[in-house]
């Protein structure tokens, strides 16, 4: 619910919205990346340097909160941080690009591959982001929520074993997958705790078992109980982030006990509030290619107003932005809330 | 600190056209901002000498675009028509992105000519003052099996680039009726290959956008 | 006809008439065995395929009969429930994995039957596009009509498509992109070959999920391929073609 007289914070407001509790506004918070170029720009802080690197990562982070005024900070940009400390191979890109691993060279086969290596906290790329979280902390006190994030281990396994090995794997052999799955979900917790420990106030876990690939089906057989495990292990409230069509598994989502579910563009809020239910919040969608990238703000404002409309608690970007996305365009999304509220309860 | 993005945009209105990396200086990006009557030429960066590229990248939308610089004010410039209503800006993506990334003379001696790509024709580009205002009309040394597809198809793609006013098959205008071979001329090249043009400019639109088809996470 | 019952039921994902009456009439001549390739083909089961091609060839079917009426039959199949979103990917895998299999059996006689290759194709992925199933597939197949194919890989810039076509001396050259967002740079490739003085040495054909015939006449292709089967018909058009 909605109560415009509540006083809180920042951090406060995305807390309760992810608790289903009152809020005076609903909370602008994005689950993965809002740095652009221009804003690497403003800070020298370019990728993939500040992907790396952890004073300038919090310096790109923070402009999330100090000049796009949304209301928590995501200091992880990528996806890659995990996968690069246990060794894939890495292709860095630049300043407009985002780095990749290269699962066409997977390092692992089986699961009696599967080793976390020594020092894998201590690792450059996972040091980026808890250090990071570290100075965000220190530099906003408990004014901002501070996002974490840690892979799933359906993304892992895609980045260690390759897309096309793991999902043959996936029907050849059911039970050797979920080992796999079971294994690499310590790496999950291991680098979640890290960034727990480090000062985020919620994780993402981003498990790409999107319905571009995989049916809903595998969700249930492979990943619910995973992830309700997930909700056990790490204390703090979940995010989980899809992206892609995922309404069909949307239910079983809902009973994950995650805090909220971040969710693509390519299914209505509508359709989205309907399949969850009251099972866990919804954050998102405003388009990315079309919208964000390509439109005005005019049209975000319209999105943002359609999202609130159905009941989407939350309000985000569908996924990680381009990064050549217009800074006028991501001010238009807490403008468009700010003034979808004081339309509803102010007048 | 730098000027902060809320204020970039009061002052200067929106960004039209952004390019990520600059290829002559440091990466830097650089943004086309428009507020009626001016553009402006910015960037967040504080590198030493960014406001010189600024100044320099400038000078050459108004050599190659025909826009005029914005007295004393070494970032801006506008057209003669002032602009209203965002008049002349349809074709400035192509001239910031000539502007910044490309370093060459845009000749106009020989008028307004291009080697086509799909014929052996040369393009031609004719300019007069008639009734219908400031008109420009595409033509050629008809040495191709149907050349008057392609000045249709040329004449086309001037139009949708050039964001112009059509007065026939071959003929157009600006909508603000100035006479501006500069832009015409950028043009061309572009216009005798839509579907390439087209392509390039997706091509660029892709990059940096993260989904689960570009992740590698998809089949379609 | 279709006699073999697991065949039916899979047949009964074929809802549209046009695609009832094509795939159908892959099954005409009602061969148990073969109909016992395509469903095993269907299923993933590459092992089961891999013995059921060696008998067919064993009992003197000819290779052409089993990869038609076998093989190409049954993929027919996965590709109408992929695209209805029957199957997902893990299960296109399995049967393409299970087509390989059969085509271990096929490929040998095809090359040692003498026949002179009917052509080379160059196959790639365009650039920025790191998708190679489809593509993997479609020069599968291509090898079992009877082609010499260059695969060069993923993320194929254009002029590797053109050295590529220099060096082997193709005449044909297959893009691939599973991406709207890779798919124009099949555009600037073409656009390439005309740049260096090459277009007309070639005969190009484009495929992938979200590329359709429009796109490629407005891209200036000389064929679109709708799925690996039609792949392979396109280059034997365009070889006769030339």
């Amino acid at each position: 619910m909605i109560d415009i007289n509540l006083k809180l914070t920042k951090k406060q407001r995305v807390l309760n919205a992810l608790a289903g509790k009152d809020v005076d506004k609903p909370p602008v918070s994005n689950p993965t990346n809002v740095a652009t170029v221009e804003l690497m720009d403003y800070v020298d802080a370019p990728f993939p340097d500040a992907c790396r690197d952890p004073e300038l990562n919090a310096k790109l982070a923070l402009t999330g909160h100090t000049e796009l005024g949304f209301d928590s900070i995501a200091p992880y940009f990528s996806i890659i941080q995990e996968s690069s400390a246990l060794g894939c191979e890495m292709q860095w890109e630049q300043k407009d690009n985002w780095p990749t691993v290269r699962m066409g060279n997977p390092i692992w086969k089986s699961v009696s591959d599967i080793k976390i290596p020594s020092g894998f906290l201590e690792h450059q790329d996972n040091v980026a982001i808890t250090r990071s979280i570290n100075i965000l902390k220190e530099e906003v006190k408990d004014d901002v929520a501070i996002l974490g994030k840690t892979m799933g281990p359906w993304t892992l396994a895609y980045h260690v074993f390759g897309v096309e090995p793991f999902l043959l794997l996936s029907i050849d052999d059911p039970e050797e997958t979920k080992k796999i799955l079971r294994k690499l979900k310590e790496i999950t917790i291991l680098f979640g705790q890290a960034q727990i420990d480090s000062g985020a106030d919620v994780l993402v876990v981003p498990d790409h078992a999107t319905g571009d690939l995989v049916s809903g089906k595998y969700y249930d057989d492979f990943l619910l109980e995973i992830h309700q495990e997930l909700v056990e292990d790490l204390k703090v409230p979940l995010i989980l982030h899809i992206c892609g069509r995922t309404v069909d598994r949307m239910p079983s989502i809902a009973k994950t006990g995650m805090a909220a579910f971040h969710f693509d563009s390519k299914n209505l809020p509508s359709e989205a509030m309907e399949a969850v239910g009251e099972g866990i919040r919804l954050v998102g969608n405003i388009n990315n290619p079309e919208t964000l990238y390509s439109k005005g703000p005019e049209d975000v404002r319209q999105e943002v107003y359609r999202a609130l409309d159905s009941g989407v608690q939350l309000i985000a970007p569908e996924c990680a932005i381009p990064l050549k996305t217009k800074i006028e365009n991501l001010l238009a999304i807490p403008d468009a809330v700010n003034e979808w509220v004081s339309n509803k309860f102010q007048s | 600190m730098n000027i902060r993005p809320v204020e970039v945009i009061k002052k200067y209105g929106r960004c039209i056209e952004l390019i990520s990396m600059d290829p002559f200086f440091n990466d830097i990006t650089i943004g086309l901002f428009f507020k009626e009557p001016n553009l402006t030429v910015f960037s967040y960066s504080r590198l030493d000498g960014t406001s010189e590229r600024l100044n320099q990248i400038r000078d050459r939308i108004v050599d190659v675009s025909g826009a005029m610089p914005v007295e004393n004010s070494p970032h801006q410039a506008t057209f003669e028509c002032g602009m209203k209503e965002g008049c002349c800006s349809a074709p400035l993506r192509f001239a910031l992105k000539e502007a910044v990334t490309k370093d060459r003379d845009l000749d106009l001696s020989k008028g307004i000519v291009c080697k086509d790509l799909r014929s052996d024709m040369m393009i031609k580009v004719n300019y007069e003052e008639n009734s219908n205002g400031n008109t420009y009309t595409v033509s050629g040394d008809d040495n191709a099996e149907k050349p008057i597809i392609r000045y249709r198809a040329i004449a086309n793609g001037l139009i949708k680039y050039g964001g112009f006013e059509r007065l026939d098959n071959f003929s157009f205008r600006l909508s603000c009726n100035q006479r501006n071979d500069k832009i015409v001329n950028l043009l061309l090249p572009l216009a005798r290959n839509i579907s390439a043009t087209e392509e390039s400019l997706a091509a660029e639109d892709a990059a940096g956008q993260m989904t689960t088809q570009s992740l590698g996470f998809s089949a379609n | 006809m279709i006699k073999h019952e697991g065949l039916k039921e899979e047949f009964k994902y074929v809802t549209k008439p046009d695609e009832q009456e094509h795939i159908g009439g892959l099954f005409a001549s009602g061969d148990m065995l073969m109909q016992e390739i395509a469903y095993n083909l269907i299923t993933g089961q590459n092992d089961q395929v891999g013995i059921l091609v060696k008998k067919a060839l064993d009992e003197d079917y000819t290779a052409n009969i089993v990869l038609d009426d076998g093989l190409i039959a049954g993929m027919a199949i996965v590709g109408v429930k992929f695209r209805d979103n029957v199957i997902f990917v893990p299960e296109v895998l399995i049967s393409a994995r299970a087509m390989k299999a059969g085509m271990e059996h096929i490929e040998p006689i095809l090359s040692a039957s003498g026949v002179e290759p009917i052509g080379t194709v160059i196959m790639g992925t365009v650039k920025g596009d790191l998708h190679d199933i489809g593509k993997n597939l479609c020069i599968m197949m291509l090898r079992g009509g009877g082609f010499s194919v260059h695969d060069l890989g993923v993320d194929t810039k254009p002029y590797d498509f053109i050295d590529a076509v220099m060096e082997h001396e193709a005449a044909i050259v297959g893009m691939s992109a599973l991406l709207t967002t890779t798919m124009p740079n099949m555009g600037t490739t073409i656009e390439a070959f005309e740049d260096a003085g090459m277009r007309d040495e070639v005969k190009i054909m484009v495929g992938g999920a979200p590329v359709t015939q429009e796109f490629a006449d407005e891209m200036g292709a000389d064929a679109y391929g709708a799925n690996a089967v039609d792949c392979v018909q396109k280059a034997k058009d365009l070889s006769t073609a030339k």
